[in-house]
């Protein structure tokens, strides 16, 4: 097989176009819900900063181009806020799937705009990248053709002339890429992690005092109790370093072995759980894209169609 | 939304552009991690594409642990104020990489000092602005206390 015939089958064979729906249900809700819990008045606090810690982000400037030309402005806080309600508006249209693609794209360039606006004053995370890269894959993929209010207008229109196919059974060549894009962009973020750890400081990472080191840090500074007491078993974090590397290093396998997600996935889940209640690092974007992974069309036909023995009723019921 | 299959041929082409370009982007931080770190870039400049760098510093037995600092500012009468940061109007992340830049030397580090100080403490006549470690240490039980000494001290220029 070519390149081109290689290409073409990995990213454009069919797929299912419920299992993206639920990606997209999944990823907005969850990006709807952190704009909520963020709230408008987060950029107030962000306006009261000293201006010599605002150094606008290439990508911020990008965006802000077309507008102020190459200066470095400041966006005032009432466009912030307007920006946040469209944002927000935009989420919940692309979760409804309401005009989905055109929302998406507004929501994923809103999110990106207020992220690297917050990102600009020398403080950044990590968990959200993926959101930002994936709400833009979402925006070019056909995630609202089922389980969305464009799917209901679509079949009105098309009451006539149109096919009736089962949810589960609809199926296109452009269903499959946004989700494997999404599983690579994973994979790749795992192994960034672990060479950043071989870059930095080789195989030392793993001699047990660093995540000591960081269960102490975390843990005195977000008061986590679970953290402090991890840091008292050298040996235990000792192991736990290994597995985290071994985990990052192979974790890639999954795109080329699927049948490893029933062991990547639980383990990676309890692995961002375990960070959380110890760390205080939250990571609810990289677990909930855990769901990239997951075949949902299969999960669904499998419990639809599983049969159950029942109690074999002596006496009819009567109603 | 169906005009994806209407010009399937252009869609497969935009598709395979972005993947590419953020599939590549992001992998480019493997080979190029160590010569952005090196440049000391590594950090949100090329976000969302990001080098996952976090915790990835060794530690060992003995480092004092970088809760976060502490400050103390110095008048030119001699006394000695302890500047909390809650003092300072920053949220917690940006009190402890401000104070990580200024702890390295960092130019603009010094400016924000100085902004904050007019801001916050405009009645004080601060020459000197300390930092000093968070008195943890690090041994195989565990974190244990230890003596919080100034680490790295820096001129306040005038700010009245």
């Amino acid at each position: 097989m070519n390149i081109v015939g290689g290409w073409r089958k990995f990213w454009f064979s069919d797929g299912s176009y419920f299992d993206l729906a639920i990606v997209r249900i999944m990823a907005v809700g969850l990006q709807c819900y952190v704009l909520l819990l963020a709230g408008p008045g987060a950029y107030d606090s962000l306006a009261s900063l000293p201006s010599s810690l605002y150094h606008p982000i290439p990508i911020l400037r990008v965006l802000m181009f077309p507008f102020v030309g190459a200066d470095i402005v400041r966006p005032d806080t009432a466009l912030l806020v307007q920006c946040y309600w469209i944002t927000l508006l935009a989420g919940f249209a692309g979760l409804a799937g309401f005009a989905t693609n055109l929302s998406l794209l507004v929501f994923a360039v809103g999110n990106i705009f207020l992220q690297s606006y917050s990102y600009s004053f020398q403080d950044y995370h990590h968990p959200d990248a993926i959101m930002m890269v994936a709400l833009c894959a979402l925006a070019l993929a056909p995630c609202g053709r089922v389980l969305s209010m464009d799917s209901i207008l679509n079949a009105q229109r098309h009451r006539a002339n149109g096919v009736t196919v089962s949810l589960l059974d609809y199926k296109g060549s452009d269903a499959t890429w946004a989700i494997k894009f999404i599983q690579c962009f994973f994979s790749l973020m795992y192994l960034s992690a672990v060479a950043s750890k071989f870059i930095v400081s080789g195989l030392d990472w793993a001699n047990g005092y660093t995540l000591q080191y960081y269960y102490v840090q975390d843990g005195t500074r977000w008061e986590s109790s679970l953290g402090l007491w991890a840091s008292q078993h050298h040996f235990l974090v000792f192991l736990s370093q290994w597995v985290v590397l071994l985990f990052q290093a192979t974790y890639f396998l999954i795109i080329f072995f699927p049948k490893l997600r029933w062991f990547y996935l639980p383990v990676g889940l309890c692995f961002h759980i375990g960070i959380y209640l110890t760390l205080r690092a939250p990571f609810p974007e990289w677990m909930i894209f855990y769901a990239a992974y997951i075949p949902w069309t299969a999960a669904f036909k499998l419990f639809s169609n599983m049969r159950i023995k029942v109690p074999t009723i002596s006496s009819p019921r009567v109603s | 939304m169906y005009i994806f299959s209407k010009y399937s041929k252009i869609y497969r082409v935009v598709v395979t552009v972005f993947v590419l370009t953020i599939l590549g982007a992001q992998a480019s931080t493997l080979i190029f991690a160590q010569l952005i770190n090196q440049q000391g870039t590594t950090g949100v400049r090329f976000w969302p594409i990001l080098v996952y760098d976090m915790y990835a510093k060794a530690r060992h037995e003995g480092d004092i642990i970088d809760v976060n600092f502490l400050l103390e500012g110095v008048t030119d009468t001699g006394r000695v104020v302890p500047i909390p940061k809650e003092s300072l109007g920053l949220g917690f992340w940006h009190y402890v990489k401000w104070s990580r830049n200024l702890v390295s030397g960092n130019e603009k580090a010094i400016v924000t000092m100085t902004e904050l100080l007019r801001d916050h403490y405009p009645e004080h006549h601060f020459v000197e602005l300390r930092v000093k470690n968070y008195p943890l240490k690090l041994t195989s039980k565990g974190a244990v206390p230890t003596e919080s000494v100034v680490i790295y001290k820096v001129a306040v220029p005038e700010y009245k």
